[in-house]
């Protein structure tokens, strides 16, 4: 059965992310994350505490950001690929088949996000402790699961209208702003302080820089968010396709 | 003329009211102003240049893209180029549509800035204005290398998504060149975007002046390019088109 799962997962990452030619994955998957990293670090001045904060940040904003892509990707080429129709005519259940969608860009993300944070710590001298490290690591998947709730829900949008990036993008920039990466959660206004928690990354950063006693419940609290967001996201889905049906637009003409 | 004024009109039509182009001119330098200021960033017309230039190489790198891309789609170079006018206007004119359109973004940053922090003072009006242009005139001159590339060889899907943020990191757009490492800073003195960045931040002409002419030398370098491309492909029509 997991076997089986993993092959559709594996099909799906071949046959659906558009970007997977040795070019597209070199640029979108290797040197942007590395340059969006380079880009934000400075901000940090000559402060230590805050490149560290910059450093954690970016790597957890382009794990969601690579991650939401990705899924938003994977999802939405259905549509644009003529395949959707099959895919609800399928036997498999929508979870599993959106699991199957975005389990691999989960584990390329990790891959691109660490290889991002050792250039990036390397070219701005930042240390990092061994506990550090360790924190990084489980936050960077925990943060990589939270986001795939928002990358389903995002790829929603691709399943009704033709445009496939217009969401993510606007997901970026959301992530950018609000979810706690770059700018402190104390430092936003409070209304925003609430949006910034029901978004990923938010619980995932104070798990790796915030006191020792409120880790573990802020990797629970990261967690739900994205439980929260994939329910979501599946409602969406699921509206958007019984929306294509009715309005016979399931398949791009 | 006639070509790159049509051309200019069929940009504006065809990509002046893409969602996309408006939210990479108008949502992206607002976020990125507000997580520059909120890290300690003042609210003067360095930020207002250096976010503008942000938005603007990922406004332009993603019109380049769509624009080179509908035109051979479309097949307008190959028609073109079996005419007696000249291919490389129309891409001209599309790069003015999109110097167009990414000069919207300094407004939009202006305005939100000055709502956001308090009204910018603007010191030096017309190096600020001159700036301005030299900016956006940068950002897109910039791309034409990648204009070039893009014609002569088969796009494969993600293949610039990169460029932009190199662009953008070794622009020092959210913090001053001297922040930079030694080698980011090196590479940050042949990208006009830079030169303009600081300009409009400290009001001087001379180092505009800078600015333009390393942006004259792009532009020799892509206009060479082009031409180059385009009298490859001459003698061979099918390569215009994807």
């Amino acid at each position: 059965m997991a076997d089986r799962w993993l092959t559709y997962a594996w099909l799906s990452y071949k046959g659906l992310y558009t970007w997977l030619n040795p070019w597209g994955y070199l640029s979108s998957r290797v040197v942007r994350p590395i340059a969006v990293c380079l880009l934000f670090l400075p901000l940090g001045g000559n402060d230590e505490a805050a490149m560290l904060r910059l450093l954690i940040g970016s790597t957890l904003l382009v794990m969601a950001t690579d991650v939401v892509f990705g899924v938003a990707l994977a999802v939405g080429n259905e549509r644009s690929f003529g395949t959707l129709g099959t895919v609800i005519a399928s036997p498999v259940g929508l979870p599993a088949t959106l699991a199957a969608r975005a389990f691999p860009h989960v584990v390329d993300s990790f891959l691109g996000s660490v290889t991002t944070a050792v250039i990036a710590a390397a070219v701005y001298d930042i240390p990092l402790t061994p506990g550090q490290i360790a924190r990084g690591v489980l936050a960077l998947v925990v943060v990589g699961v939270s986001s795939t709730g928002v990358g389903i829900a995002v790829s929603s949008v691709a399943l009704r209208f033709r445009d496939v990036f217009l969401a993510p993008n606007i997901a970026r920039v959301v992530l950018i702003a609000l979810s706690g990466a770059l700018v402190s959660a104390g430092d936003l206004p409070e209304w925003l302080g609430v949006v910034s928690g029901a978004l990923p990354i938010h619980h995932a950063i104070t798990y790796v820089l915030g006191v020792p006693d409120g880790r573990a419940f802020a990797l629970v609290l990261e967690l739900a968010v994205g439980a929260a967001w994939a329910t979501a996201g599946y409602v969406l889905v699921g509206l958007m396709i019984r929306s294509g049906r009715r309005a016979a637009t399931v398949d791009l003409t | 003329m006639a070509i790159v004024w049509a051309s200019i009109r069929t940009h504006l039509r065809q990509q002046g009211l893409s969602p996309v182009a408006w939210l990479l001119s108008g949502l992206f330098p607002i976020a990125l102003a507000y997580v520059a200021r909120q890290l300690g960033r003042e609210a003067d017309l360095r930020l207002v240049a250096g976010v503008s230039a942000a938005a603007m190489i990922d406004t332009a790198a993603a019109l380049v893209v769509l624009t080179v891309l509908s035109e051979r789609q479309w097949g307008t170079l190959r028609t073109v180029a079996g005419t007696t006018r000249r291919p490389e206007l129309v891409l001209v004119g599309r790069l003015c549509g999109v110097l167009i359109q990414t000069l919207t973004v300094v407004p939009v940053t202006y305005a939100f800035v000055s709502v956001a922090w308090g009204l910018v003072p603007v010191p030096a009006p017309a190096v600020a204005v001159a700036g301005a242009l030299v900016l956006a005139a940068g950002v897109v001159i910039v791309m034409m290398p990648l204009v070039a590339v893009l014609v002569r060889f088969r796009y494969h899907p993600g293949m610039t998504n990169g460029i932009p943020a190199v662009i953008l990191a070794f622009t020092g757009a959210l913090v001053p060149l001297a922040q930079l490492p030694s080698l980011m800073r090196a590479c940050a003195t042949v990208l006009p975007s830079a030169w303009a960045i600081e300009a409009v931040g400290s009001g001087q002409w001379r180092t505009l002046g800078y600015g333009v002419a390393v942006m004259a030398g792009w532009a020799l370098l892509g206009g060479v390019l082009l031409v180059l491309v385009f009298r490859r492909l001459r003698l061979r029509p099918d390569a215009f088109e994807v």
